[in-house]
């Protein structure tokens, strides 16, 4: 888990924030995330359950708020767990979709890190990649396109970062376009299909520019490709460089505010509306005033 | 929020409409364009204008094409304004700012390129982001004199209902 924990962190940004929500609603919201990882130990194994996170649970709650699918909630029990039985979603077409997306994302991100990474580094990293590549190859049948569009989108980011590309809307350009098309896919309605590509389009620029802004020091260390030391090589303060990204943050939140308001929700607004107005600056002030990572880590603590 | 909506579809409705009419505007004064110049060039205010109607269109990556053709020395204020609003229709908010600013700085007296760039503004203030969750806001850190007095007025209440008082002139 640790291992995985070092370059599976691009994920987990898009997430509720528990105070403000209603019980009932954190009950729906648990049990599709835990409907999530059942579905992914289902269709790729026990080692795609590790790599579980919140963003695809929001994928796949987007999706059934969209398209009005039939839910179905059981108690189940649950390998973390084994005395509790947890209330979890029954697989659907929503779950199957974010989770084939999850692991497209998760093999093409393993593929980048190994490209990166120095020798010693990538061992553990080698012995992810069947596991990686076997997840891939099954959700890439189910999903083609989406299948080549993400590898398409992760070679422009590979040729912006071997260029030091220094323009904050150009580096973020090919993860936003791969999450806009993912976002797109969930409705067939052409309208909504408008709203939900730019949404995706700017959750993606989102979760780009803080995933930049949380690694900051980590890649000053070792020397990484990061747009925020790209564009502001001369700051040499972690808290510093991250509030300088913070308009561009809250440019791109605020856009995601006025779309989410013209998205067509059928159901579960008031979740997504968690995650969408409150969730996400939290975490965004969380990563500005750096203390996201550090916040994780204590929580994975008290949970084991 | 039925009143906003309808505000917002009663917006839209003419703002359509416009474009529309302004759509139809061009597209004759293209033909008059076309049939008294044969050379396909049209002067520099007109071929702005037509970059507009196509953004009006929604024909965005056709318009940046346009727009990026066009001569350095001919990017005026307007150019930089249809350039942020082609940057902005794609998501590019960074570059949708500079170009909003550049053309205000350029043109500081037209409304339209100050309302773009002041609802960027708007909506990128901390106080719109941050909005949601007030009670967290004030924390236990933060403590303002506000707080204070209304506090130890609590406090009075709560001692007066049990028979004490902790301020002896309220």
């Amino acid at each position: 888990m640790c291992v995985a924990d070092r370059w599976y962190n691009m994920f987990g940004y898009i997430k509720i924030y528990k105070p403000e929500m209603k019980i009932s609603e954190y009950e729906l919201y648990s049990s599709v995330y835990c409907g999530m990882c059942r579905q992914l130990g289902r269709a790729f194994g026990a080692f795609a359950k590790l790599t579980l996170n919140y963003d695809f649970a929001f994928l796949a709650l987007l999706g059934l708020a969209i398209n009005e699918e039939p839910i179905c909630i059981e108690r189940k029990t649950c390998g973390a767990n084994p005395l509790l039985r947890k209330k979890c979603c029954l697989v659907n077409n929503s779950l199957e979709y974010g989770a084939d997306i999850a692991m497209l994302m998760l093999f093409y991100k393993l593929k980048d890190n190994i490209d990166d990474s120095a020798f010693i580094k990538k061992i553990p990293l080698y012995f992810l990649y069947p596991f990686a590549a076997a997840a891939r190859n099954k959700a890439g049948k189910r999903l083609p396109e989406t299948d080549a569009l993400i590898s398409e989108a992760m070679l422009r980011q590979r040729s912006l970062e071997r260029e030091n590309c220094d323009n904050i809307d150009a580096a973020c350009e090919p993860s936003a376009s791969a999450l806009a098309a993912v976002f797109e896919a969930l409705s067939g309605n052409e309208s909504q299909k408008r709203v939900l590509n730019r949404l995706g389009y700017l959750l993606g620029r989102w979760v780009y520019l803080v995933d930049a802004a949380d690694d900051w020091e980590k890649d000053k260390k070792s020397g990484g490709y990061n747009i925020l030391l790209r564009k502001f090589p001369e700051i040499g303060d972690a808290a510093a460089a991250r509030q300088k990204l913070e308009f561009s943050l809250n440019l791109t939140l605020g856009e995601i505010f006025s779309v989410f308001n013209l998205l067509d929700t059928k159901r579960f607004r008031p979740i997504l509306g968690n995650i969408i107005y409150t969730g996400l600056p939290e975490v965004q002030k969380a990563v500005l005033e750096g203390r996201f990572r550090k916040k994780e880590h204590e929580g994975k603590k008290t949970a084991i | 929020m039925s009143e906003i909506n309808q505000a917002y579809d009663e917006v839209m409705s003419i703002k359509k409409e416009e474009a529309e009419k302004e759509a139809q505007y061009r597209r004759q004064e293209y033909h008059n364009n076309d049939s008294y110049s044969s050379s396909g060039y049209s002067s520099q205010y007109s071929s702005h204008s037509d970059i507009r109607s196509l953004i009006n269109r929604g024909k965005i990556y056709e318009a940046d094409e346009l727009l990026n053709g066009t001569a350095s020395a001919s990017r005026d204020s307007e150019w930089h304004f249809l350039k942020g609003t082609v940057s902005y229709s794609k998501g590019n908010l960074d570059d949708a700012f500079q170009y909003f600013e550049t053309a205000v700085n350029m043109n500081p007296s037209s409304p339209e390129y100050a309302a773009a760039l002041n609802r960027l503004k708007a909506q990128s203030a901390s106080k719109n982001i941050y909005q949601n969750g007030g009670y967290r806001a004030g924390g236990a850190s933060a403590c303002s004199g506000c707080d204070l007095c209304s506090g130890l007025l609590l406090a009075d209440c709560c001692c007066e209902c049990m028979g004490g008082d902790l301020i002896g002139c309220c």
